[in-house]
């Protein structure tokens, strides 16, 4: 069974960048992931679009709409999703606080945050299935971070 | 029913523990005047249940209550510390209840399905002892899966006074001093006073219930702002705060009961 991309592109915009969020729980909820899976993956991609453009998801207001962009790639297979989100258009990330790091780490099983190569300023996440024999979930030493602040 | 309120402001020695703790302020003593009482909270916080707000919510709401009924009760005055109480602890559950509100932007519809899909995840929660899938939840309510994950997803925007920082002397964006809350907190964590126990149980937690306890207990976060750091609604953190604790205490009585020797330090 291959894999299926599902790629999204919005303003990045304190409003519009729920949308990643809302697609992205909805993928993982096609997936099989249960409650808490779905929430997780939640979080973590939220957490990623504050990585990126400072607010998060869903909270606070638009000053400008349509220069930089958040761009959204899921790769989902049959008990996973590989979600990349990227900040598009130039614009300088926000950047990791201090909960950032743990916030990922505690719901994803892997992750790294890009900040500073020569594309544009991405956080790749996978997302697994916890299954019968036990949650796979968790972190993993895969961990990554660009650069930090 | 009317509520049948235990007098015990009458009793003399109870009431020399009010004008004690009045004369002197000991936390101690408040502690113990706060753990007494916490019944009437319970059976206060009961009354308001099933009216979209999670039952744990609505204790610690109301011990919040109970706290400030301690702190302000005035045992000169012959009356009975429960009478007094009473009023007090249901003013802050409705203050908990005009507080909260919806995001407008969020219809109507999709309010009332994240509270029924709420419901649904703490009841077959509790049926199937695991998380629920998407699909049975979406047979407990009635609804189509993308509507579930719309109305998990909406609770992002259900708006909470952060309930912690209702305790004077505290700021909104930090919890209460240990002191303050202690009464909550023993009430959560009864009998547990080994933080490395407590320490080794919550590293041994799912991944995102460590992060919450952690931002909770030690880095003495409100639950609110918990909840919007994580951009879940504080109803989510209030269920994943008590299904750890209540993991916990399982694991204390079952380390309890094949003895001590396993507690670390």
């Amino acid at each position: 069974m291959t894999d299926d991309h599902i790629a999204m592109q919005v303003p990045a915009t304190a409003t519009s960048s729920p949308l990643i969020r809302l697609a992205a729980a909805q993928l993982a909820a096609q997936c099989g992931f249960d409650h808490d899976e779905l929430e997780d993956v939640r979080v973590a991609v939220s957490e990623a679009i504050r990585i990126l453009i400072g607010a998060p998801a869903g909270r606070g207001g638009d000053s400008d709409t349509d220069r930089p962009r958040l761009v959204a790639d899921f790769l989902v297979g049959p008990r996973s999703i590989a979600a990349a989100v990227r900040l598009e258009g130039g614009a300088e990330a926000a950047g990791v606080d201090d909960d950032s790091t743990r916030i990922l780490e505690a719901t994803t099983s892997s992750f790294a945050i890009d900040l500073a190569g020569r594309g544009a300023p991405e956080v790749t996440m996978h997302f697994t299935r916890g299954d019968a024999d036990g949650d796979v979930r968790g972190p993993t030493p895969e961990h990554e971070v660009g650069r930090e602040g | 029913m009317p509520l049948q309120l235990v007098s015990t402001g009458r009793r003399p020695e109870r009431r020399a523990r009010f004008v004690d703790y009045h004369r002197n302020g000991s936390p101690d003593l408040r502690e113990r005047l706060v753990k007494r009482h916490l019944p009437l909270a319970r059976r206060l916080a009961a009354r308001f249940a099933r009216r979209g707000v999670p039952y744990e919510d609505l204790y610690q709401v109301a011990s919040i209550g109970l706290i400030h009924a301690v702190d302000r009760f005035d045992p000169g005055r012959g009356i009975p510390f429960d009478v007094y109480a009473a009023p007090t602890i249901v003013g802050e559950i409705k203050h908990h209840f005009r507080d909260r509100s919806w995001d407008l932007r969020v219809p109507r519809r999709v309010q009332d399905l994240h509270l029924a899909v709420n419901t649904a995840v703490e009841r077959l929660s509790a049926q199937l002892g695991r998380s629920p899938t998407i699909g049975e939840l979406a047979r407990a309510v009635g609804a189509a899966d993308e509507d579930v994950v719309e109305a998990i997803d909406a609770g992002g925007a259900f708006n909470t006074r952060p309930i912690l920082s209702a305790v004077p002397g505290n700021d909104d964006d930090r919890r209460p001093d240990a002191d303050v809350m202690l009464a909550v907190d023993d009430a959560a964590l009864d009998g547990v006073e080994d933080r490395l126990m407590i320490a080794r149980l919550v590293e041994e937690s799912p991944p995102r219930e460590a992060l919450i306890l952690r931002m909770y207990f030690w880095d003495r976060r409100s639950q609110a702002v918990i909840a919007e750091r994580l951009g879940i609604s504080q109803m989510h953190v209030s269920r994943l705060l008590r299904r750890s604790i209540d993991r916990m205490r399982a694991r204390l009585a079952i380390d309890g009961s094949t003895g001590a020797a396993q507690r670390p330090g």
